[in-house]
C-alpha cells in the first residue's frame, strides 16, 4: 500500500455516495484510499473497490490502525456508527461527517449534474450527426435520380437521333413484308418467314418507340381520362396470358373515381408493364389484384412504409388517384431492389426481357408529376404503386372551345400561341375561310369564335348572320377583328350579331382579355 | 386510274409504294424531294400525295405549304420518321393544311384505309 501521498482516506458507507467518492479520489495522485467499509457485501461501492483491487472490510476497526491514516470520511448517516467512531478514532486523523461530508455530498451531486449536462451535449450532438447522416442520405439519393434521369434523358437524346434512320430502313423492310404477305395465300412455304420479318420488324418500331418516350419532347397528348376504364381495356390484353398460366386476376375498381389529365397510352403502357412484370414471376400460377383508389393524403401519412426508392415526388398536396399492382410472386430480391427503375436491368433471360419496362414507368410518371413505388417481401409477393395527380380544373368538359377564323395565317397562330398558353382552359382550332368556318362550327361547337370580318368567298359579316340564324349556333360567343374601325363598320358588326370587336393591330393580352371576358359573360 | 405521288428521299419507301399500290390499279409516280415534288404538282393533279417529313433540299412542311398554295384542295398525307407523335408536330401539319399524319415505319394496311377514306372524303367535297 502507497502511503507517500499526502491524504490517507478511509471510506465509511460504500452505497451510492461511497461509491461516488471512490470514483473521485481513486484517480487523484495526492489521494491514497486506504480502506472501505460497508456492513453490506453487496453495497455498489464495495464492488467498485474489489474491481479496482481497494481493500474493503465490514467492520472499520482494523482500519482505523493503519498507520499513515490522516482522515475518515463517514458517509452511512447512521449516527450509531457515527457515535462509535468518534471514540475510536485516533489522535490525529480527521473526521469528515455531517456538515463536512454534505460539503462533498454536493460536489458530487454538482459533478453528476455536469455529466448529465454534458451527456445532454453529446445527444444533442448525436442528433446533429444523425441529421447530417439523414442528409446525406437525401443527397445520395437524390444523386441517384439525377444520374438516372441523366441516364433516361442520354437514352431519350440517343433515340431521337437514330429513330430516323432506323424508322426508314423499318418501313422499307416491313412493308414489303406486309406487302408480299398480301398476295400470297396462308399456306404459301413463304408465308412463314414473311410473317416473322413482319413481327420482328414491328419488334423494332416498338423498341424505339418505346425509347422515344424518354426523349423529353414527347410528354404531350395529354387528354382527360377515366381511370378504371384504361385500366380494364389493358387487362383485355394480358387475360389470355394469365390464364394459360393459371393467374388469377382480381380486380377492385373504387367507383366514381376523378377523371385524370393524362397521357392515355402511356399510361396504359405503364400498367401493362406491371402486368407483365407480375406474370412473368409466377410462373406456376398466382394472383394479380388490381386496386384503384382515390387518395387524400393526411400530412401525417410518411413514406416509412414505402420503399427506400422514393421516386418522382407528387407536385402539390391535391388528391390523386392510386393504381396498385400486386402480385403472389417471389419478390424483389433485396440487392437488386435499388437498381429495378434503371434502364436496361433485367434479370430476365436474354430476348425475355429488355429491362425497359420499369424505366419506362418511371418516366411516364414523372411525366405526369406523379410517382410509382414499390413494396416487396420475399417468398411473398410484390406491390407497385403510382400515383397520379388530380388536376381539378383540368377537366376537358370545363375546357372552352375557340374557333379562330382569319385568311391571315399570322392573325391565327398568333392567337393560337395565346390559347396554347393555357392548355386547362382552351381547346382551339382555325379555319381561314367562311366556308370552312361553316363547317368548323358545326364540327366543333365552338364557345367563342374569333372572326375576321373579311374573308375570301363567304364573308365574316355573313358568317355571323348564320350562326345567330341557327337555333344550334345562336349561343355562340362571337369576337370580330377588323381592319377597319370605323362607327359605321361598328354598326354593320354589331347589327350581324358579334358580342365585341377587336380592330388590327393589337396587343396578344388585349386578346386575352376580350376572350376571357366574353367566355366570363 | 387513280394518280398517287409519293414524295420521298429513300428510295426503299418509293419502291415499296410503287410494289404496293401499283398491283391495286394506282398509278404511282414519284419524286426524290420537296422541290421535285412541287414540280411534279406543277405540271401534273395527282389525287394523293405521301409526303416525308425529313428530306434533303425541301423538307416536307415547306413542301405541304406550296402545294396548297398551288392546290387547295389536294390531299396530302405527311409522314414522319421520327416516330415521336408530338402533338405540335400534328398541329403543325393540319396547320398547313395535311389530311392526316402517319409515323414510318407504317402499317401497309392503315395506307390503303387511308386511300378508301381521303376519296370518300373528296367526293364529300366536290
Ligand atoms: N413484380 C415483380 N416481382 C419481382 N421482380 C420484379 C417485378 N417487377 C420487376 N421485377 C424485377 O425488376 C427487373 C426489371 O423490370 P423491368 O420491367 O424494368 O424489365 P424486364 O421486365 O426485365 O424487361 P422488359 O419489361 O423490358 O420486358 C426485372 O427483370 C425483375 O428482376
Ligand atoms: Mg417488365
Amino acid at each position: 500500500m502507497q502511503m507517500d501521498k499526502k491524504i490517507n482516506v478511509l471510506i465509511i458507507g460504500a452505497g451510492k455516495g461511497g461509491k461516488a467518492l471512490i470514483e473521485l479520489f481513486h484517480k487523484e495522485p495526492w489521494l491514497n484510499i486506504c480502506g472501505i467499509v460497508d456492513t453490506n457485501d453487496d453495497a455498489p461501492g464495495i464492488k467498485l473497490a474489489k474491481e479496482l483491487g481497494l481493500p474493503t472490510g465490514k467492520d472499520f476497526s482494523p482500519f482505523l490502525k493503519i498507520s499513515g491514516l490522516n482522515t475518515v470520511i463517514e458517509v452511512t448517516g447512521n449516527p450509531e456508527v457515527e457515535k462509535s467512531l468518534s471514540k475510536m478514532l485516533p489522535p490525529g486523523v480527521e473526521l469528515l461527517k455531517g456538515a463536512s461530508a454534505k460539503l462533498i455530498w454536493t460536489m458530487i451531486e454538482e459533478r453528476e449534474k455536469e455529466i448529465a449536462e454534458l451527456s445532454n451535449d453529446r445527444k444533442a450532438i448525436l442528433n446533429i450527426l444523425e441529421d447530417v447522416e439523414e442528409a446525406n442520405k437525401q443527397l445520395k439519393e437524390t444523386q441517384a435520380k439525377l444520374i438516372q434521369s441523366d441516364k433516361m434523358a442520354a437514352i431519350g437524346q440517343l433515340a431521337g437521333g437514330i429513330a430516323h434512320e432506323i424508322n426508314n430502313p423499318m418501313g422499307v423492310i416491313l412493308g414489303f413484308a406486309q406487302s408480299v404477305m398480301k398476295r400470297i395465300d396462308q399456306n404459301n412455304p413463304l408465308y412463314l418467314p414473311l410473317s416473322s420479318i413482319e413481327r420482328e420488324a414491328l419488334r423494332c418500331k416498338t423498341l424505339v418507340q418505346n425509347l422515344l418516350v424518354f426523349s423529353r419532347s414527347s410528354g404531350t397528348g395529354k387528354t382527360s381520362m377515366e381511370i378504371n376504364q384504361a385500366v380494364e381495356e389493358t387487362l383485355l390484353l394480358v387475360e389470355h396470358q394469365a390464364k394459360m398460366r393459371n393467374v388469377v386476376i382480381t380486380k377492385k375498381y373504387a367507383p366514381d373515381l376523378p377523371m385524370i389529365f393524362a397521357n392515355r397510352n402511356q399510361i396504359q403502357q405503364v400498367i401493362m408493364n406491371l402486368a407483365n412484370n407480375a406474370l412473368d414471376v409466377m410462373p406456376d400460377g398466382g394472383t394479380i389484384t388490381i386496386t384503384t383508389t382515390l387518395t387524400i393524403p393526411s400530412p401525417l401519412e410518411g413514406e416509412e412504409n414505402l420503399s427506400t426508392v422514393a421516386l418522382a415526388k407528387v407536385e402539390g398536396e391535391g388528391k390523386f388517384v392510386e393504381i396498385r399492382v400486386e402480385d403472389t410472386g417471389a419478390g424483389i430480391p433485396e440487392e437488386v431492389k435499388h437498381k429495378i427503375f434503371e434502364p436496361f436491368f433485367t434479370t430476365k433471360e436474354p430476348g425475355k426481357g429488355t429491362g425497359l419496362g420499369l424505366s419506362l414507368c418511371y418516366e411516364i410518371m414523372q411525366k405526369h408529376n406523379g410517382t410509382i413505388d414499390f413494396e416487396s417481401e420475399k417468398g411473398k409477393g410484390t406491390t407497385f404503386t403510382i400515383k397520379l395527380p388530380i388536376i381539378e380544373e383540368f377537366t376537358e368538359k370545363e375546357k372552352k372551345k375557340v374557333l379562330v377564323v382569319d385568311d391571315d395565317r399570322a392573325i391565327i397562330n398568333l392567337a393560337i400561341a395565346f390559347l396554347k398558353k393555357f392548355p386547362e382552359k382552351y381547346q382551339f382550332t382555325s379555319a381561314t375561310d367562311g366556308f370552312r368556318a361553316g363547317q368548323a362550327v358545326l364540327e366543333f361547337n365552338p364557345d367563342l369564335m374569333i372572326l375576321d370580318l373579311l374573308l375570301p368567298g363567304i364573308d365574316g359579316f355573313q358568317v355571323c348572320r348564320n350562326i345567330r340564324s341557327n337555333e344550334k349556333t345562336k349561343g355562340i360567343k362571337i369576337l370580330a377583328i377588323t381592319g377597319y374601325d370605323s362607327p359605321e363598320n361598328r354598326e354593320k358588326i354589331f347589327t350581324a350579331g358579334a358580342n365585341d370587336y377587336l380592330s388590327k393591330p393589337f396587343e396578344i393580352e388585349e386578346l386575352g382579355k376580350r376572350i376571357s371576358k366574353l367566355l366570363a359573360e | 386510274m387513280k394518280k398517287i405521288l409519293v414524295v420521298d428521299d429513300e428510295q426503299g419507301i418509293r419502291d415499296l409504294f410503287k410494289f404496293l399500290l401499283e398491283p391495286n390499279g394506282f398509278e404511282v409516280f414519284t419524286a426524290n424531294d420537296g422541290l421535285e415534288g412541287i414540280e411534279m404538282v406543277k405540271k401534273d393533279t395527282f389525287d394523293i400525295i405521301f409526303l416525308d417529313v425529313h428530306m434533303p433540299r425541301m423538307r416536307g412542311p415547306e413542301a405541304l405549304k406550296i402545294i396548297k398554295q398551288l392546290r387547295p384542295t389536294q390531299v396530302v398525307v405527311i409522314f414522319s420518321s421520327s416516330s415521336d407523335p408530338a402533338f405540335t408536330f400534328e398541329n403543325k401539319a393540319k396547320e398547313l393544311g395535311a389530311y392526316t399524319c402517319l409515323y414510318k415505319p407504317v402499317d401497309i394496311n392503315e395506307i390503303f384505309t387511308i386511300i378508301e377514306k381521303s376519296t370518300v372524303y373528296q367526293r364529300g367535297k366536290d
